[in-house]
């Protein structure tokens, strides 16, 4: 990470707490930073800006519904702006950036190497927050990988398979497409019915149509496919050419709209059935709501995606905005109706396969509302008339409701279907008129037959025509279909290999860190897997034993830990741009135990990175303090916020003393009570390591820092008995005052009732005198040292000083 | 570690090579291509083009009868 870019400087005004400029200084691009604050006094202001910085946005705020306007500080001047100013190790990427009360925002640096950053950086995982540090655990399988896909810079990879998968899937589902199947069936049943044969192969409507032709005429012969044409049009001329043949002609297209009439009526009722489920889904004031809201954000996005409006202005409302954060929350918000909208879509989804149908229907009507009306007069009774012509209006109006169904959530009204009780029977009369005119239009039986076989090739040509039509359309849709599917398959495999290669390589990281945060617990190994259906997941193995998800056997601090251990597996392996990632209070719910791990991990595995840390633990903030580098890291404390001053830095004392000090100097009596008890503390424990104390040395972890002060006293009183120099009486006496003091300090710090008046600054000095004067009893006056094991020879009773000078 | 490319690279190296996938319809293929080059890659939008693709072909052929 070393030659990636760093932070040197963060300066921000006007923005969440920061009401006026507050700074956040390194120094330098090669220290790192603690920043202490109290809950509420501005740390989560700093990782809020560089998220801002980077990505234009703040993702737990918009989750919550918080936009732009929430990221000014409130108490500013209300016309001002909001600024994040960031220094990096390479100067010509320093920028301000300026959120414009105004609108939209601005950078101060226009260069195309900041341009390049800016959007390279936005792949970069940067900021790790202890609300979200669970959050990939606590993810199904499925939201795993997508999640994982976030962090890798994959999630266009997810987003293009999704799209592919959903543009597969409404292909396949598409109503043209079913539509155009129901039409095939049903001129193969036509066909089966013109043949006399179950099944049939294009040959056999050839020798059907050769044995028509040559029956019409025996001059006439068919030798291919293309001859069938063009002798059924020789023949149709023939007929056409006489009157008798003109009226057969007709009289075949209305007995074939008069065998439609049953069908139409019956979509007609399906039409019926669709409004009547609309209406009542109507009354659900839910769906009407969420589906103008639904048409109302498509219409934005559109406006968006179309650049009909200008970048950085709301196309609802006109106000000012962040384009790409709106567009991202309106998918985000339609993606949300999907539940809602369920019904509605399945109700849109048959109006429309109902609509293409009634534009069919209207087609098999024409040549009855065509006819002349004296023809008219002769097949049908006046209420047969009347019903065609009903039926004929409904279609109409029933295709027009069905539009609007599709178009709006809102009730429709229809006529009622009525009079089409007895159609069969008045169809059957009907066609039982037409078939007696045909007969009395022929005169001799070679005539009437001659014209039957013409109307017969004219309608078997007709229907093996469309069939080939429709045979080659569908042929085209299934053929985009498997191309498409391919193309999806294929794009999934690509995808899936190389998440593997991505869980292969972080695996092995995220286990690196989980098992230094956690030496002595009994995980073999951690890995995170592919699973059988579209996610990940992850492996433990603890003695041979395979165990997934690790929910089953892992604490909240191990879930904890192993959300960090894949942030900064993952920023290690994926940030390309940035050396820096922002820690903003991770070890709030780590027991004590892994936060020392967690401070190593950082220094030792990652030497190249520059981590800001943000932390409102006070005894975390020590232990970094005691375990960190001074040179490697800076330490600065937030003062209390308030709302005219906003947030301020300050740098921290690095000793207790020094912090105890500034207690006094602010007259926090408590603070400085509990601190004097720390203090006491860490000299015992000191004093023990270095000495040796049988029992109480040093360890590592919880043991050492549960260790009670008393405990710890009375065991260096006990192990310095025999010891001349400290049995004089000024030396017991330093021994006894730290034990008063000891006590002092626990009820100040620990005992709610009471307040700072009740231990006053005096009190507390006199701790410090009494720390300072124990402190001296062990202190060499030569060499300045305490006598430790380290100095002295092994197995030696009394312990030097460096000098060797002063025993104990 | 093995070699990670960004996943837009990946997309991007994907789309280059759509026309490489064996037994695909090449028209469907550069269809779906130039709308990702143009970054105008939706459900939607994919459907539409195909459905104006099928219609194009179909009156092709039905000029060419």
């Amino acid at each position: 990470m070393n030659s990636k870019t760093r932070i040197k400087k963060l300066t921000i005004e006007g923005f969440r707490g920061a009401k006026k400029k507050a700074y956040l200084d390194l120094e330098d691009e090669n220290r790192n930073v603690v920043l202490f604050g109290n809950n509420g006094d501005g740390k989560t202001t700093f990782s809020d800006a560089v998220e801002w910085f980077f990505t234009d946005r703040i993702d737990y705020l918009s989750r919550e519904g918080c936009g732009r306007e929430d990221y000014f500080n409130r108490y500013m001047d209300p016309n001002g702006d909001g600024i994040v100013e960031i220094d990096f190790s390479n100067p010509t990427l320093d920028c301000k950036k300026t959120l414009r009360r105004q609108g939209g925002l601005a950078f101060s640096n226009a260069s195309k190497e900041f341009s390049r950053y800016i959007r390279d950086s936005s792949k970069d995982s940067l900021i790790l927050r202890h609300h979200t540090m669970r959050e990939f655990i606590d993810k199904t399988k499925k939201q795993k990988l997508e999640r994982l896909e976030e962090i890798i810079g994959f999630g266009i990879v997810g987003e293009i398979r999704d799209v592919l998968l959903k543009a597969l899937n409404s292909l396949r589902g598409d109503t043209e497409l079913a539509s155009l199947g129901g039409q095939l069936n049903e001129r193969k049943r036509d066909l089966i019915a013109a043949i006399g044969k179950d099944k049939f192969k294009d040959s056999d409507i050839l020798d059907c149509g050769s044995v028509l032709i040559r029956e019409c005429d025996p001059a006439l012969s068919m030798t291919n496919e293309s001859d069938f044409e063009r002798i059924v049009e020789t023949l149709e001329k023939r007929v056409a050419s006489s009157d008798k043949g003109k009226q057969l002609l007709v009289l075949d297209g209305v007995n074939k709209s008069i065998l439609k009439l049953v069908e139409i009526r019956d979509t007609l009722v399906e039409v019926d059935n669709i409004v009547q489920s609309h209406n009542e889904l109507a009354k659900e004031r839910d769906t009407v709501e969420a589906s103008a809201t639904e048409k109302l954000y498509k219409a934005a996005i559109e406006a968006i995606e179309s650049k009909s409006v200008k970048a950085g202005q709301c196309p609802l409302c006109k106000r000012p905005t962040d384009t790409e954060m709106l567009l991202q929350s309106l998918k985000s918000e339609i993606e949300q109706l999907t539940e809602v909208l369920k019904k509605r879509r399945g109700i849109i989804q048959n109006a429309k396969s109902l609509c293409e149908k009634t534009t069919l229907h209207k087609i098999d009507l024409k040549s009855l509302l065509e006819l002349e009306e004296e023809i008219k007069k002769t097949l049908f009774t006046t209420k047969m008339e009347v019903t065609i012509t009903n039926i004929s209006t409904m279609l109409s109006q029933y295709e027009e409701v069905l539009n609007k169904i599709q178009q709006y959530p809102h009730p429709v009204s229809v006529l009622p279907l009525s009079g089409l009780e007895n159609l069969e029977e008045e169809a059957k009369e009907s066609q039982q008129k037409v078939t007696q005119r045909k007969e009395r239009v022929s005169e001799t039986e070679e005539e009437k037959k001659f014209y039957e076989n013409v109307i017969k090739l004219r309608n078997l040509l007709g229907d093996y025509k469309r069939y080939k039509e429709l045979i080659v359309q569908i042929g085209a849709f299934l053929k985009q279909i498997d191309s498409v599917e391919k193309i999806y398959e294929s794009f999934e495999k690509m995808e899936r290999e190389n998440i593997r290669k991505v869980l292969k390589a972080i695996s092995t990281d995220v286990n690196d860190f989980f098992v230094f945060l956690h030496p002595d617990d009994d995980i073999d190994e951690v890995e995170l897997i592919p699973t059988e259906e579209r996610g990940i997941e992850f492996k433990l193995r603890r003695h041979g034993e395979e165990i997934s998800p690790p929910l089953k056997i892992l604490s909240e601090a191990h879930l904890n830990s192993l959300g960090i251990c894949l942030f900064l597996a993952s920023a290690k392996y994926f940030n390309k741009e940035n050396g820096f990632l922002v820690l903003d209070d991770v070890v709030t719910s780590f027991d004590t135990g892994h936060r020392r791990p967690l401070a190593r991990l950082m220094g030792e595995k990652f030497t190249d990175a520059q981590f800001l840390l943000f932390t409102h633990d006070e005894l975390w903030f020590d232990i970094l303090k005691k375990d960190l580098p001074a040179g490697k890291w800076v330490f600065k404390e937030l003062t209390k916020w308030t709302k005219d001053e906003g947030l301020n830095i300050k740098e921290s004392p690095i000793t207790l003393k020094e912090r105890i000090s500034d207690n006094l100097d602010e007259n926090d009596i408590r603070g400085a009570a509990n601190k004097c008890r720390t203090l006491i503390e860490e000299i015992l424990k000191e004093r023990c390591q270095d000495l040796g104390v049988r029992g109480l040395e040093f360890r590592t972890g919880t043991e050492n820092d549960r260790r009670d002060p008393s405990e710890l006293i009375n065991a260096l009183t006990e192990y310095l008995k025999g010891n001349e120099k400290l049995r004089d009486k000024d030396s017991k006496k330093s021994f006894d005052h730290l034990r008063a003091s000891q006590l002092i300090t626990n009820i100040g710090s620990h005992h709610q009732s009471l307040t700072s008046t009740s231990l006053g600054r005096g009190d507390v000095e006199t701790v410090l005198r009494d720390i300072n004067e124990f402190e001296n009893l062990f202190i060499c006056n030569k060499c300045g040292t305490a006598p430790a094991k380290k100095y002295s020879p092994q197995f030696s009773k009394l312990k030097n000083c460096k000098c060797g000078e002063f025993k104990i | 570690m093995e070699d990670i490319k960004p996943g837009k690279e990946l997309c991007d190296n994907f789309f280059e090579s759509v026309l490489e996938i064996e037994d695909i319809d090449s028209s469907v293929a550069i269809l779906i291509k130039d709308l990702y080059s143009k970054n105008q890659l939706t459900t939607d939008r994919i459907r539409r083009a195909l459905k104006t693709l099928r219609q194009e072909n179909q009156n092709e052929q039905q000029n060419k009868d």
